[in-house]
C-alpha cells in the first residue's frame, strides 16, 4: 500500500512537471500580451489564442493599470543571492521611478509596465531572465544588473536581439556596448580625484587592498599609475578573495609593514568581507594611525558597520547627504514608500537607478512610436536630466554619463558627509 | 619579511586558528559520530550569528546570555530536525545530503526573508587591544580562544567521562549490541545531533562581532570549515585542533610571503596531499578507539 | 502470452527514457524559442548528470566538486572564443604553450574533452591509489570545486576573473558570430549529443565493465578477492565521467553564450547532486528526469512568481527547499528509483501468484 501511496505521488510530480510544460508551450512568442502572469493557470495558457496584445495585465506589481497601449519594460536585480542587500535600493529606486512617471501621466499618455525579474546574484540566471523578458515578455528596454560577470554575460544576448539595456551600476569600464547605456560612474570619475585628495589632506603613503576582482584590480592599477604620476608612495599591495572574512594577516601585515607617519589604506572590498575588514581593523586599534579609503563605502555600510566606519573615505559620484532639491524629493518619496531606515541607506547604486529609469523615460519619450533598439539608443544621446546627484548628461560617444565626482566622510551618525566635490562635471572615460 | 612579523603573523594565524576549530567541532562531531555530512552546518553559523544581534546587540542583554541563547535555540532546533527528518536516513548518505541541503535552503532564505536586507553589526562585547613588544593581539581572540578550548575540553569531558558520552562511543561502533544492551541508541542520535548543530549556533554567535551579520555569511566559511575536517580527520577532536591550527599558521606565513588568495589555493592543495598520505586525517592513531 | 510477460519486465525506466527522448525530438515544434533555448541548457545539464549518475549511482564514488570537470570544459571553450574574437580584456599576443590547442576552434573541442579527462585522471590517480575512499573522495572534490573556484577567478589574465567571457553561441567548430545556428538547430545538436551519450552509458553499465563498476558500489573488497583491480576500474570511469561533464560543459557555454566561475564552483557542484538524488541514482532515468524536472521547474517557478509578484519573486527558492525536503521524505530513493521499487514489488506479486496458483492446480489434480 505505501509503495502505491509513493506510486501516486510521483505521478502527481510527473503530471505537474508536464503540465509546466503545457504552460511553457501557452506563452507563445508572437502573443505579448500571454506572458509569465498568464502561465499561472494552465487554462489560459492552453488557450494562446485569448492572449491578445492589450487581453492579459503583465504588470508585476500592479502599477496603474491602461486600457490603451503602454511601453513595456523589464527590471532584472538580484532579490535573492549574495548582492540583494545592495540590489534592494537599486529595485526600489527603479519602481519608485516608475510609479512617479507613470502618476504624472506616463509617457505621452502611455503607462510604462514593468515586470521584475530575480537573477540572484547568477549570471545565468541573468542571460536566462533577460531572454525571458526579451523574447516572452517583448520588453521595449531592460534596467538593471549589478555584477560584471551578469553585465558582460547578458552583451551578446542584447546585441542578438537588438534590446537595449540601462545599466546603473558603478564599474571598472568597458569598451562601451553599443546596446548599453551606463549610468554609473567609471574609475576616471572617481578616483582620479581621490587620489590626490587624500594625499593632500591624510598621507602620502598608500596601501592597497582588493578582492580579487577585476574591479578592484582596475581600481588599484589607477592608483598605481597616479600614485606614480604625483609622488605617492606604494607601501604594499593586498589581493583577498571574495569569501574572506579574517583579515588578521592583513592586518599584521599593514601594521608592519607601514611605520608611524599614518598611511591611507586603499581597500575595495566586496559585500561581507568589506564589513569584516572595516570591523577587524577598527578592533584592532589601527584607525587612529592609518585612514581606510575605499570606492565600496556607501550609506548602506556607513550606517551598519557604527564607530568602525567612521571618518573613513568614499568616493562616488552621489552621497544622500547631498543638498539638492531633486535629492530632497528623492529621498522624501524613497521614505514616504518604503521607510525612514530605508531612506537612509539609500546609494549611488539606488540613485543612479533611479536615474536610469527617468533617462530612459525621456528616451522612450523621444522616440515616439518607433521603439526599436536603435530609436531609443540613438535618443539617448546628450540627454540631461536633473538627477538627485545634480544635473547629469548622456555622454553621446560613450553612452556613459557626465557627472562630478564627490568625496565623502563617514560622519559619527553613519551618514557620509561630502567633503569635496568638482566644479564641473567630468568626462566619462571608460576604456582609460 | 622581518622576524617581528613573523612573530606577530604566528600569533594572529593562532588566534584565527581558535575561530577556525570553534567553526568546524559542530561539523566533526556529526560527520565523525554520525557519518552524516551536514550541509545545513553553516547555515547554523549564520543563525547563531543572528540569534547573537537580536539578544546581545538589539535587546542589549549581555553576551554571554547570547552566547547560551544561540546554543540552546539550534540546540533544540537541531534536536526537532534530527527527529523529524534526519533519523529516518541513517546510513543513507545520498538523502542526508539532500535533507541538510534542503535545511539549509530554508534556513538561508528564511532568514534572507524574515530578518531582512541590510548589514548587522553586532559590537565587540571586549575592546582592549594587548601588546607584547611589536605583537598585537585584540582581547576578543584571546576570548574566542578561551572559549574554544573550553568547548574542546567539555566535549571531549562529555564524550570520555559521562554516561552519555560513552554511549555515543558505544553506539558509533556497534549499534546493534548497544541496542541489544538496552540503550535507546535514538535517545543518544537525536543528542549528537542536537549537540553539534548547537556549537554551530554557539560559533556563529561568537563570530557574529568579527564580521557583520547578513544571510550570506554561511557561505565564506563553507570552504574552510569543510576543509578542517577533511585534514583533522573525522574520528578524532585533537585532529580538528591540530589541523585548525596548521590551516591558519599557514595561510598566515604564506600570505605573509606572497597574498591571501595564494596562500589560500597552496593550503588548500597541501592539505589534499596531507588526506592522501594519511588518508584517515591527522592524528586518527592517537585516538582510543 | 508471453511476449507481453517480457515487455512488462522490460524495466519501467526504459520507457520513460523512450518517453522522454520523444517528448526532447517534438519539443522545439511546439514550443518557442526562448523554452527552446531553455530546454538546450537543460538537455547539457543532462549530460553533466548522466556523467555523475555513473561515477555515483553505478560506481559509488560520490563526487561533490564534480563541476570542476563540467567547467574546465567550458572554460576550454571561453578563452578560445575570447581569443578568437581578441576579446578586449586580452593582454598577451601569443597564446601560451599550454593553451596552445585552442587557436583552431577543432583544438578547443579537444581540448574541452581532454582536460577535464586529463584533471580526473590526475585526481584519480592520487586519490584511488592512497585508498582515500567514502566520504573522504566527497570532501575532497569538493574542496577542489572551491579551489577551482578561487583559481579561476586569480587568473584573470586567461579568464577575465570574475567578470567571466563571451563565448560565441550555438556553433560548435567556430568562434564567429555568422556561423551561429538557430536555437532550434543547435537545440538538435546538443539532442544529438545527448542521446549519444544516454547510449553510450546504457552500453557501458551493461557490459562486464558496467557490472565489475556496479560490484565495486556494493562491496570494494569482495572484488579485490575475485582477483579484480577496483582502482583502474575506478579511475576508468572517473576520467570517462570526466570527459562526459567536459562535454556537457562545452555544450552549456556554447548554448547559453558565456562562461563564469559559477560554473566551475561549489553551488553547481551540489546543485548535480541534488538533480541526480532526486531523480533517483543508479539508473540513467533519473539523472536525466531529475535535471529536467528541477531546472525546468526552477525556471518556471521563477518566471510564474516574478508574474505573479516581484516580492513573490523571493520565495521560490524556499519553495524550492520545501519541495526538496518533501522528496527526501515520500520518495528517498528518488522518482525513478520508486518506480522501479513499485515494478519490482509487482513482478515479485505475479511470481508469487502464479506460484500459488501452481500449487492451487497441483492440488486440485490431487485431491
Amino acid at each position: 500500500m505505501k509503495t502505491f501511496k509513493q506510486l501516486a505521488l510521483t505521478l502527481v510530480a510527473l503530471a505537474t512537471a508536464l503540465s509546466m510544460g503545457a504552460c511553457a508551450a501557452g506563452s507563445s512568442s508572437t502573443a505579448a500580451g500571454s506572458t509569465a502572469a498568464t502561465a499561472g493557470s494552465t487554462a489560459a495558457a492552453s488557450d494562446p489564442a485569448s492572449g491578445s496584445a492589450s487581453g492579459e495585465q503583465t504588470t508585476a506589481a500592479g502599477s496603474a493599470a491602461a486600457d490603451g497601449d503602454s511601453i513595456k519594460i523589464g527590471l532584472v536585480f538580484s532579490l535573492t543571492g549574495a548582492t540583494a542587500i545592495s540590489e534592494q535600493c537599486m529595485y526600489n529606486s527603479a519602481v519608485l521611478a516608475i510609479d512617479e512617471i507613470n502618476a504624472a501621466g506616463g509617457i505621452d499618455g502611455r503607462q510604462i509596465d514593468y515586470i521584475v525579474k530575480d537573477y540572484a546574484t547568477d549570471a545565468d540566471t541573468a542571460v536566462k531572465v533577460v531572454k525571458d523578458l526579451i523574447l516572452q515578455d517583448q520588453v521595449s528596454a531592460i534596467v538593471g544588473l549589478y555584477t560584471s560577470a551578469s553585465r558582460v554575460a547578458v552583451e551578446p544576448v542584447l546585441e542578438e536581439y537588438k534590446v537595449p539595456l540601462v545599466y546603473p551600476t558603478f564599474y571598472e569600464g568597458e569598451s562601451p556596448n553599443p546596446y548599453v547605456v551606463y549610468t554609473g560612474a567609471v574609475p576616471n570619475q572617481q578616483g582620479d580625484y581621490f587620489i590626490p585628495y587624500l594625499m593632500d589632506n591624510v598621507s602620502k603613503n598608500f596601501y592597497l587592498i582588493g578582492t580579487d576582482t577585476t574591479y578592484a584590480a582596475t581600481i588599484n592599477e589607477q592608483a598605481k599609475t597616479k600614485l606614480a604620476e604625483l609622488g605617492g608612495n606604494l607601501v604594499g599591495e593586498e589581493l583577498v578573495s571574495s569569501d574572506t572574512t579574517d583579515f588578521s594577516d592583513v592586518i599584521a601585515k599593514i601594521r608592519n609593514q607601514t611605520g608611524d607617519e599614518g598611511c591611507v589604506i586603499y581597500a575595495n572590498l566586496n559585500g561581507d568581507s568589506g564589513t569584516a575588514f572595516y570591523t577587524q581593523f577598527h578592533a584592532a586599534g589601527l584607525a587612529d594611525n592609518y585612514t581606510i579609503a575605499s570606492f565600496i563605502m556607501d550609506e548602506s555600510f556607513s550606517t551598519a558597520l557604527g564607530e568602525a566606519a567612521v571618518g573613513t573615505y568614499a568616493c562616488v559620484n552621489y552621497f544622500n547627504s547631498i543638498d539638492t532639491t531633486a535629492n530632497k524629493t528623492y529621498l522624501e518619496n524613497y521614505a514616504a514608500r518604503f521607510g525612514e531606515d530605508q531612506a537612509k541607506a539609500v546609494t549611488a547604486v539606488g540613485e543612479s537607478t533611479y536615474d536610469a529609469v527617468n533617462l530612459l523615460a525621456q528616451a522612450l519619450q523621444k522616440s515616439g512610436s518607433d521603439l526599436s533598439a536603435d530609436t531609443i539608443l540613438a535618443n539617448f544621446d546628450n540627454l540631461t536630466f536633473d538627477a538627485p546627484q545634480g544635473t547629469i548628461t548622456v555622454d553621446p560617444e560613450t553612452h556613459h554619463i557626465y557627472c562630478k565626482a564627490r568625496i565623502g566622510l563617514v560622519q559619527a551618525d553613519g551618514s557620509i558627509k561630502v567633503v569635496y566635490e568638482t566644479d564641473d562635471v567630468i568626462k566619462p572615460e571608460p576604456t582609460k | 619579511m622581518s622576524p617581528s612579523m613573523l612573530l606577530q603573523l604566528l600569533v594572529s594565524g593562532l588566534a584565527s586558528s581558535f575561530v577556525l576549530l570553534l567553526t568546524s567541532l559542530g561539523l566533526v562531531i556529526i560527520l565523525g559520530y554520525m557519518k552524516v555530512v551536514n550541509l545545513a552546518h553553516t547555515e547554523m553559523l549564520m543563525s547563531g550569528a543572528f540569534i547573537c544581534y537580536y539578544v546581545y546587540q538589539a535587546a542589549g542583554l549581555p553576551f554571554i546570555v547570547a552566547l547560551l541563547t544561540a546554543f540552546a535555540v539550534s540546540f533544540l532546533f537541531g534536536a526537532l530536525v534530527e527527529r523529524l527528518i534526519i533519523c529516518h536516513f541513517y546510513g543513507k548518505m545520498s538523502e542526508t545530503l539532500l535533507a541538510t541541503y534542503a535545511i539549509s535552503i530554508l534556513l538561508k532564505q528564511g532568514a534572507l526573508l524574515l530578518l531582512g536586507k541590510n548589514y548587522k553589526k553586532v559590537d565587540y562585547p571586549v575592546k582592549a587591544v594587548f601588546q607584547w613588544g611589536s605583537v598585537y593581539l585584540e582581547s576578543y581572540k584571546l576570548v574566542v580562544a578561551g572559549l574554544s578550548v573550553g568547548v574542546l575540553l567539555l566535549t571531549l569531558l562529555l564524550i570520555y567521562k559521562t554516561k552519555t558520552g560513552r554511549m555515543i562511543r558505544a553506539a558509533m561502533q556497534n549499534r546493534s549490541m548497544t541496542e541489544s544492551l538496552g540503550i535507546n541508541t535514538k535517545k543518544v542520535d537525536t543528542l549528537t545531533f542536537a549537540y553539534g548543530m548547537g556549537l554551530a549556533g554557539l560559533a556563529g554567535a561568537v563570530i557574529a562581532p568579527l564580521s557583520t551579520v547578513t544571510y550570506t555569511l554561511g557561505e565564506s566559511w563553507l570552504t574552510n570549515t569543510f576543509m578542517n575536517v577533511v585534514m583533522g580527520g573525522v574520528s578524532s577532536l585533537f585532529g580538528t585542533l591540530a589541523s585548525s591550527v596548521l590551516i591558519q599558521e599557514s595561510v598566515s606565513v604564506i600570505s605573509g610571503l606572497s597574498n591571501s588568495v595564494t596562500a589560500q589555493i597552496i593550503v588548500l592543495l597541501v592539505v589534499i596531499v596531507v588526506v592522501r598520505l594519511k588518508p584517515d586525517g591527522l592524528f586518527t592513531a592517537k585516538e582510543r578507539r | 502470452m508471453p511476449r507481453l510477460k517480457k515487455v512488462r519486465q522490460l524495466p519501467l525506466n526504459r520507457w520513460i527514457d523512450l518517453a522522454l527522448f520523444l517528448f526532447l525530438l517534438s519539443f522545439p515544434t511546439w514550443q518557442n524559442t526562448y523554452w527552446v533555448y531553455i530546454m538546450s541548457g537543460i538537455m547539457a545539464y543532462m549530460i553533466f548528470a548522466l556523467s555523475l549518475d555513473l561515477l555515483w549511482g553505478y560506481t559509488g564514488l560520490m563526487s561533490m566538486g564534480h563541476s570542476v570537470l563540467f567547467g574546465s570544459g567550458g572554460y576550454m571553450i571561453g578563452i578560445a572564443s575570447a581569443w578568437a574574437n581578441q576579446a578586449d580584456w586580452i593582454k598577451f599576443d601569443q597564446l601560451p604553450w599550454f593553451l596552445a590547442l585552442l587557436s583552431s576552434p577543432l583544438g578547443a573541442f579537444l581540448a574541452a574533452l581532454l582536460l577535464p579527462g586529463l584533471i580526473a585522471l590526475f585526481i584519480g590517480l592520487f586519490m584511488f591509489s592512497g585508498k582515500i575512499r567514502g566520504v573522504f573522495f566527497s570532501l575532497i572534490t569538493l574542496a577542489l570545486a572551491g579551489i577551482a573556484e578561487l583559481f579561476v577567478i586569480n587568473q584573470s589574465r586567461y579568464t577575465h576573473g570574475d567578470s567571466g567571457i563571451t563565448v560565441t553561441s550555438r556553433t560548435l567548430f567556430s568562434n564567429a558570430d555568422s556561423q551561429r545556428l538557430t536555437d532550434q538547430q543547435f537545440y538538435f545538436v546538443v539532442l544529438a549529443f545527448l542521446l549519444g551519450s544516454y547510449l553510450l552509458c546504457l552500453w557501458l553499465v551493461n557490459t562486464r565493465t558496467g557490472k565489475v563498476l556496479q560490484g565495486i558500489r556494493e562491496n570494494e573488497s569482495r572484488l579485490t578477492y575475485l582477483g579484480y583491480k577496483p582502482a583502474a576500474f575506478k579511475l576508468f570511469i572517473f576520467v570517462l565521467s570526466g570527459m562526459m561533464a567536459g562535454l556537457a560543459g562545452m555544450l552549456f557555454v556554447r548554448v547559453q553564450g558565456s562562461i563564469n566561475h559559477s560554473s566551475i564552483g561549489i553551488n553547481l557542484a551540489t546543485l548535480v547532486l541534488v538533480w541526480v538524488a532526486v531523480g533517483g541514482r543508479g539508473n540513467l532515468t533519473g539523472a536525466l528526469i531529475g535535471t529536467l524536472l528541477l531546472q525546468f521547474s526552477e525556471t518556471k517557478l521563477n518566471s510564474v512568481f516574478s508574474g505573479i509578484s516581484a516580492d513573490f519573486a523571493q520565495y521560490w527558492k524556499l519553495v524550492l527547499g520545501l519541495l526538496l525536503l518533501l522528496i527526501v521524505f515520500v520518495i528517498p530513493r528518488g522518482l525513478i528509483g520508486v518506480l522501479l521499487d513499485y515494478q519490482q514489488s509487482r513482478q515479485d506479486r505475479d511470481r508469487k501468484a502464479a506460484i500459488m496458483q501452481k500449487e492451487v492446480n497441483r492440488h486440485g489434480a490431487n485431491p
